[in-house]
């Protein structure tokens, strides 16, 4: 049976623009091999919370597809061994949106707030 | 008349019909400290589930290098 699954991919962002398409170009054509590939969503250049093998910036990619239960595993496999990848993660979806919602405040700061003062 | 006691909060993603989400940096952000860590559900009243939930994509975060593990250099 397949199921939805989404993979984030963080690239080296000292890597050119072009270098960075040719790499998703190639997870790319791996999925549509491999799986039933939906799209990919370019979530952009952002700085990392905390250094990845010395590297303080990132450009994340997002993949959606829908797979066997092995495909996942073999496009980590894939992933591990590519230098340009800093890091990767597999989930298998939820009814959660694929993209990013917009967050419209922040209660959860201002109780801590609160609670300190 | 003064009423006793607290104020029961409602779950913020009850209230906005959302669920938490791992990629949604800003939305990470807003439910851990200074810190870095986790915002208890007693200070931010999120409901059980969304706090399993949340705390699961905070987690994810944090591997994803969107949201720290530790926030350093505080002082």
């Amino acid at each position: 049976m397949k199921r939805p699954y989404e993979t984030v991919v963080i690239y080296d962002a000292t890597l050119s623009d072009d270098a960075i398409l040719g790499e998703s170009g190639k997870v790319e054509e791996f999925l549509r091999k491999n799986a039933e590939f939906e799209q990919t969503v370019v979530m952009g250049k952002k700085h990392l919370a905390y250094p990845i093998r010395k590297k303080k910036a990132g450009v994340y990619h997002l993949y959606l597809y829908k797979g066997e239960g092995d495909v996942a595993g073999m496009l980590e496999k894939h992933l591990k061994l590519n230098e340009s990848v800093l890091r990767h993660l597999s989930v298998a979806r939820t009814s959660a949106p694929a993209q990013p919602a917009v967050v419209v405040s922040a209660p959860a700061t201002a109780a801590v707030e609160k609670e300190r003062a | 008349m003064y009423r006793r006691g607290r104020v029961r909060k409602v779950c913020w993603f009850d209230q906005n019909s959302i669920e938490p989400d791992y990629k949604d940096q800003r939305m990470m952000e807003s439910f851990i400290t200074e810190r870095g860590k986790i915002v208890p559900r007693r200070l931010s009243g999120v409901c059980a589930k969304h706090q399993k939930r949340l705390a699961l994509a905070v987690k994810r975060a944090r591997y994803l290098a969107l949201v720290p593990f530790v926030a350093e250099n505080l002082r």
